[in-house]
């Protein structure tokens, strides 16, 4: 067993360090600016959304608010890097500035958590969301400091920086954001490990419990939150740096959702699973916003979707097959025709619901036709409403079907399992 | 004389309905002490006012001769008092070890520590694994703890609570629901870790009570009718007419 404990660790490692590798030559293989732009987003975001679901997934506390760290941490380090274009302030190492957001992100969340972590569930919930708004509002009435709905921009460009670097090219931005992305989840990764993080879960799971081993569990939730906020700040600063510019919508209740659909879709139960989901849906969110006006429908489907039918978000669903994978490989055969024709069940869905909101939006926007891939639509003609108004409700069909049909399989494949266990 | 635990002239309404009357209750050191009592008399109610999740209307308890009344739970048991709960009261989602060890947490030290490592603590990993045997539930280390047997989860509970070494244990009817073998393996891990602790135990099933018992206590509806010697208590007349009933 010790061995084969010292296995995992080291496979662990093999693969972390192999990941590493793929990422610092990630820019070779994408070398487009769009590749580059949308690599530092997602850095970015996988920071803000693995501090955040430090408190949604492992700690249980689901917060409205939490783009007030990011967003204000951001807000600091832009006009730290304004105060140095404008020589106010000598010049700083910008891969120090994450700093600044981490301690700002620690002051708000110390102070902020103190107020709201005094309450659970939804009062938690309510008070962070009267947070958040207050926020935003504060940055469109204090014009002095957020310079209202044009926000703030800064050069990044502050002259010689360490190592001859200038963060002039977006590349060098990368390898920033990198850097800071594979530390800051590093640390929280080892937070799990620690007494802190494991009680952070046994307040998740049953407070009364962690009170009598203990634990004052108000002061556990408190130092999660503060915790969270830092990383969260830090996360903010990355931002400012990477867009030289920070706006109102980064505090708001907008960016606050974003987080929280991220660590929800990919799923909060587990450590990767925010990952994951910034991952996924930063990638969606830039592929859709340029193909199509209405992505923000698409996303919100998604998201209600996930909620209604796997909660456990992406993470879960591919870890639900761990224990097969363990005692019985050979049954996940079993599972791949329900799955392709679930699939299919769904593109044929995904297809007839996308044609009919882009055709009803082509109408808003005095369009005849509209483009779809390489098919032209008329809009007015009733045959084609009739005939995507058919493939929608064909896929309905087909989608409610085999997902009762996986659902069987997947309970038969489940008794062999626990069969063979009793075994 | 000075008792372990001393309960005087506490009082506990809510609202208007007064569900403990004036209750004195004392607890010797390294005793097997038994409440019994009818549904709804208030021996968990008892117990919520001795561990710190309610506050007394008025009275005072003194643990070890300091007042414990006004203290919030996480320091009651910090004191060296810790408690069961009727109904099961564990990490669900956490796995079998893990509950044990998050048990042992604050005894050991660790508080609320955000940069040690606990998988590389051998010696809390092994007296975890000593705790695990003890309930035998070594088998199920792995697994998630909400995923036990109900008699299981009984055993598990009553490892968290021994788990960080509290001298006085609050058990509040540890064999509820339990099968007679589940009964007899409980009672056996029971009087197990009794051995240098004080014991205050709910139990409804008289077998038990009159076997483990060093003391019992009658409580009917909110008040302390009788506390004596379990040969006493069987043959006490109020006893026998509000609660044995034969
Ligand atoms: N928080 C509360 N608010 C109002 N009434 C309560 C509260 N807690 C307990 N009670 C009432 O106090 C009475 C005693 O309850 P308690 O649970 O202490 O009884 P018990 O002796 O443990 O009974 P049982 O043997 O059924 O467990 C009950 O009538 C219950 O309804
Ligand atoms: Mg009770």
């Amino acid at each position: 067993m010790g061995k084969e404990m010292f296995n995992s660790i080291k496979l662990k490692f093999i693969s972390l360090f192999i990941l590493i590798l793929f990422l610092l030559f990630l820019p070779y293989i994408f070398s487009s600016s769009f590749a580059l732009t949308l690599f530092c987003k997602m850095g970015v975001l996988i920071i803000f959304s693995v501090a955040y679901n430090m408190l949604l997934g492992q700690t249980g506390l689901l917060s409205f608010g939490h783009a007030i760290y990011f967003g204000l941490a951001g807000y600091a380090s832009i006009h730290i890097l304004a105060a140095i274009n404008n020589s106010y302030l000598p010049s700083l190492p910008l891969v120090l500035l994450p700093f600044v957001g981490a301690i700002v992100g620690l002051i708000l969340g110390v102070s902020i958590g103190y107020l709201s972590t005094k309450r659970l569930g939804t009062a938690f919930a309510m008070i962070s969301l009267g947070f958040c708004e207050l926020i935003t509002a504060l940055t469109l009435i204090f014009v002095v400091f957020f310079n209202g709905e044009d926000g703030i921009q800064a050069d990044r460009v502050t002259g010689n920086d360490l190592f001859g670097l200038t963060y002039g090219p977006q590349s060098e931005v990368y390898y920033l954001i990198l850097f800071w992305c594979i530390i800051t989840v590093l640390i929280m990764y080892l937070l799990t490990k620690t007494p802190f993080g494991r009680m952070c879960n046994a307040v998740r799971d049953n407070q009364q419990r962690a009170e009598f081993i203990g634990y004052n569990v108000r002061k556990i939730r408190w130092i999660a939150f503060s915790l969270s906020a830092t990383f969260a700040g830090a996360a903010g600063s990355l931002h400012a740096i990477n867009y030289e510019h920070i706006g109102f919508e980064s505090v708001s209740l907008v960016q606050s959702g974003m987080v929280l659909f991220m660590a929800y879709i990919g799923g909060i139960g587990n450590f990767l699973g925010p990952i994951l989901g910034a991952i996924s849906l930063t990638y969606l969110d830039t592929m859709l916003s340029d193909v199509t006006e209405a992505w923000v429908l698409y996303y919100g489907v998604i998201f209600v979707l996930v909620i209604a039918f796997a909660p456990q978000g992406i993470s879960g669903i591919i870890l639900m097959h761990s224990p097969i994978l363990r005692n019985n490989p050979a049954l996940l055969k079993k599972l791949i025709t329900p799955y392709s024709i679930f699939l299919v069940s769904i593109l044929l869905l995904t297809i007839g619901f996308t044609s009919i909101v882009e055709l009803i939006h082509s109408i808003k926007s005095n369009h005849e036709t509209l483009k779809f891939f390489w098919l032209s639509f008329n809009n007015k003609n009733i045959l084609i409403w009739l005939a995507l108004g058919l493939i929608m409700t064909s896929g309905v069909i087909a989608s409610r079907k085999s997902f009762g049909l996986v659902k069987e399989k997947w309970n038969e494949v489940m008794e062999e399992i626990k069969l063979s266990l009793i075994k | 004389m000075n008792y372990h635990l001393e309960l005087k002239n506490v009082k506990k309404s809510f609202g208007s309905t007064s569900i403990i009357r004036g209750v004195n209750l004392n607890i010797k050191k390294g005793e097997i002490h038994s409440l019994i009592g009818p549904n709804g008399a208030g021996k968990s109610t008892l117990y919520n006012l001795i561990s710190g999740v309610y506050k007394p209307t008025t009275g005072t308890i003194k643990f070890n001769n300091k007042n414990i009344e006004n203290l919030p739970s996480y320091e009651i048991y910090r004191l060296g008092l810790s408690r069961s709960f009727q109904i099961t009261n564990i990490f669900p989602k956490m796995s079998v070890f893990e509950n044990i060890r998050c048990g042992l947490l604050w005894s050991m030290g660790y508080h609320y520590s955000t940069y040690k490592i606990l998988d590389k603590d051998k010696n809390l990993n092994m007296k975890t694994n000593e705790i695990l045997e003890q309930i035998s539930l070594s088998k199920f280390s792995k697994e998630s703890a909400g995923l036990l047997s109900y008699a299981d989860q009984r055993a598990l509970e009553i490892g968290i609570t021994i788990a960080g070494g509290a001298e006085t244990i609050l058990l509040d009817e540890p064999t509820a629901g339990m099968s007679k073998s589940e009964t007899q393996r409980a009672t056996k891990l029971i009087s197990n870790i009794a051995k240098n602790r004080t014991i205050l135990i709910v139990e409804h099933d008289m077998g038990v009570v009159f076997d483990l018992s060093d003391t019992i206590s009658v409580l009917v509806y909110g008040e302390i009718i009788c506390s004596d010697e379990p040969d006493k208590v069987k043959i006490n007349k109020a006893v026998r007419e509000a609660y044995l009933g034969d």
